[in-house]
């Protein structure tokens, strides 16, 4: 009988140990978004939080806008609106480095609300990271090789064009 | 049977590709003026750099091999699969110069996925990658489509030699007599289209308040990926990043178009639009993306997963459609097709193996074949079901009324045969290193078939030789078989010259 | 005057045929709904 007792209440903390950790689903705690991908069923419906780059563009118009967020190699949608907006100064794109922003909101797999996008609609948004401009990095090297390549091009050309004259339809030296 | 190369065709051969490489040098010219308008000049040089590079090799060639001849059948052939080779490592010379890429491999690998208009991507933060290295991915996708050498040689050839690179290109019908008259009207369709559906996508584009700059950018690079069935996009995350199922319908129509036979465009805008209706292989397309859209939906019925229908359709048919024009565009992230039940993987493999018509943009089996097929099955079944004195004839309408003959049907067999020993090849390939065999098998028909669709494999860290296999397979799957087997011939030729 | 009249013509077929060629797709994605709606009408009955 004791052993019984001593081997359910076992049972009962390892069950506790195996699952408090998988339970607490603190909506503050930022996920990576790779793990809404795969583990994308759990969260459904659930409030999340997420951080990542703004990249692109922000698209839409009147009340809702468009952003995406990247993390590591894996981006999402989130739905932000007009006062939100005005938050983000910088997105991603060539020679600059997008608002890295942490976003709490409800995550779905497809959302009724936007033809069954995975998507997630902003409740709070913050930059934790401004964007800036990356000066662009112009190697010394490679403009020389290109001169160097531009006069041997040019001599090579000169040669060719008087070796074959530009001919008619016939196929004779015009 | 073809007759044995000898070295004295290693001459010509070399010419023409000196035309080809300058040809494509030329071209450059397009990103590097692009990079200089939007003051990127870190991009510019390279461009200029590879331009003049271009230059230089195609002079040597054409100093070195300088007699002019017309090229024979054999010759031609060989221009053109060598053509689509040394396009790939000039077109990933600027890639690779960009920094987006881990290796030669990765750039060269990408360059082919765009000259191939097949759409797999291995590249490295998209996102900030410049507006000219960016053009010149969507910009390969469109001169591979249109036909490298086509476009290339349109501008340095006159003559009969047209004729024979453009049958190696894999456009096997004339739709005008004359091939530069064909060639033009290739290009009228395509620039027509280029106008309205750029158009198209860039008011969608400013109504989403994307600056129009950027909205333009967008539009031409969506239109030049999509009408040439490539599946590039701007963005990493193709077309889900668009959130936008206007441009979801958009690319829908433009891609559909993109797969209908140029010959098809021809009489229809030429007066005859009732073509669209009695078209064989249209009604046969048609009825193929049906059906195979309903393998999709079964898949899904089984393992329901979607709130509404809106979510539903769009989700599946986008991919369908997309899989059997062999465009390769997606509005869902690549994990989705993880949470795919099977059956509807199966019905997007079928989709992207057929393929879509012939003589178009698309790349796959082709309809066409399928529907010659299928005429002589039902003409030897019914010569079988027959009295034997019965003389059976087969027919079909496609732009004029065919009569299926023997010849036909096993060039279709042969050719249908052919892809899937490509398609199971690149499996098993894909199996032995280690992947499980549906995402294998996904992964090597959407690279043969040149659609791009991914279920994941395709990233820049698989291993080198299955960027090589995939490499390879996208080559052989666009030339359709013919002008690589001749040159493979010349090449074995060329080490035993009796 | 001719030479106008021929080009009218010459237009006037092209902008038929892509005015057509623009509404075909839009056909097929019809039927293509059609087929789905059914499908999504089966898993009701699933259920």
């Amino acid at each position: 009988m004791k052993k019984t007792g001593i081997f359910i209440v076992a049972i009962i903390l390892l069950y506790g140990i195996v699952f408090a950790d998988t339970e607490i689903n603190s909506p503050d705690k930022i996920i990576p978004v790779r793990v809404l991908f795969e583990d994308g069923y759990r969260y459904d419906g659930q409030k999340v939080t997420v951080a990542g780059e703004v990249i692109g563009d922000i698209m839409g118009n009147g009340e809702q806008y468009w952003i995406n967020i990247k993390d590591e190699d894996f981006f999402i949608g989130i739905v932000i609106n007009a006062s939100q907006k005005e938050i983000i100064r910088y997105a991603g794109r060539y020679g600059t480095k997008g608002d890295i922003v942490k976003v709490s909101g409800i995550y779905r797999l497809n959302c009724t609300a936007h033809f069954g996008e995975r998507d997630i609609h902003s409740e709070q948004i913050e930059i934790i990271e401004g964007g800036y401009e990356i000066p662009e990095d112009i190697q010394n090297k490679k403009v020389i090789i290109s001169i160097l390549l531009g006069v041997i091009t040019l001599f090579l050309l000169l040669n060719s064009q008087r070796k074959n004259p530009r001919r008619d339809i016939c196929g004779q030296p015009k | 049977m073809i007759p044995y190369f000898s070295r004295e065709d290693i001459g010509p051969i070399l010419h023409y590709l000196g035309k080809v490489v300058k040809g494509l040098g030329v071209l450059m010219l397009v990103p590097f003026f692009i990079g200089v308008l939007n003051k990127e000049w870190a991009p510019a040089i390279d461009f200029l750099f590879t331009f003049l590079l271009s230059l230089a090799i195609g002079s040597v060639l054409l100093l070195v091999f300088e007699e002019e001849k017309d090229l024979n059948w054999r010759q031609g052939m060989s221009v053109v699969a060598l053509s689509w080779v040394v396009a790939m490592f000039l077109g990933a010379i600027p890639l690779c110069l960009s920094g987006h890429y881990l290796s030669f491999l990765d750039a060269s690998f990408e360059a082919m996925s765009a000259f191939a208009t097949t759409g797999l991507t291995v590249v490295r933060d998209l996102e900030h990658m410049s507006y000219a290295c960016n053009f010149w991915r969507h910009f390969m996708c469109f001169i591979g489509g249109q036909g490298i050498i086509l476009v290339a040689l349109t501008f340095f050839v006159r003559g009969g030699s047209v004729f024979k690179v453009y049958m190696g290109e894999a456009r096997e019908e004339k739709i005008m007599p004359n091939i530069i008259q064909t060639a033009r009207f290739i290009w009228f369709v395509s620039l027509t289209y280029l106008v309205i559906g750029t158009a198209l996508f860039f008011g969608i584009n400013v109504g989403q308040n994307i600056s129009s700059g950027r909205a333009l950018f967008h539009a031409i690079c969506l239109f030049m990926a999509g009408w040439d069935t490539a599946g590039f996009s701007v963005q990493s995350q193709n077309i889900a990043y668009y959130h936008n199922p206007l441009i979801d319908l958009v690319t829908a129509m433009f891609v559909l178009l993109g797969a209908v036979n140029f010959g098809v465009h021809y009489v229809v805008w030429t007066g005859k639009p009732r073509e669209l209706l009695k078209n064989y292989e249209l009604k046969l397309y048609m009825t193929s993306i049906l059906a195979t859209f309903f393998i999709v939906c079964a898949g899904f019925v089984m393992y329901f997963k979607f709130p509404d229908f809106i979510s539903f359709f769009r989700e599946s048919f986008y991919q369908l459609i997309s899989a059997h024009t062999g465009v390769g565009y997606s509005n869902i992230a690549v994990q989705n097709f993880a949470c795919w039940p099977t059956l509807a993987i199966l019905g997007i493999i079928i989709a992207m193996g057929l393929g879509g018509s012939s003589t178009s943009t698309a790349g796959g089996i082709k309809i066409l074949r399928i529907g010659i097929l299928l005429k002589g099955i039902k003409k030897e079944l019914k010569i079988l079901t027959s009295p034997e004195a019965t003389v059976v004839v087969e027919r079909f309408h496609h732009i004029r009324d065919i009569t299926v003959e023997d010849n036909h049907v096993k060039m279709a067999a042969i050719m249908i045969l052919l892809y899937i020993a490509l398609y199971i090849a690149g499996g098993i390939i894909g199996v032995s290193f280690g992947y499980p065999f549906l995402s294998a098998l996904f992964e090597s028909v959407s690279a043969s078939a040149n659609v791009g669709l991914s279920m994941g494999i395709t990233s820049p860290f698989m291993p080198s030789g299955l960027k090589i296999t995939y490499i390879i397979q996208m080559w052989i799957g666009r030339l359709e078989f013919l002008s690589v087997f001749v040159l493979i011939r010349f090449l074995l030729s060329l080490k035993s010259p009796e | 005057m001719d030479k106008i009249i021929k080009y009218v013509r010459v237009i006037d077929r092209w902008v038929i045929g892509v005015v057509l060629e623009l509404i075909y797709p839009l056909i097929t994605f019809t039927a293509a709904a059609l087929v789905c709606y059914l499908m999504y009408l089966t898993t009701f009955i699933k259920k």
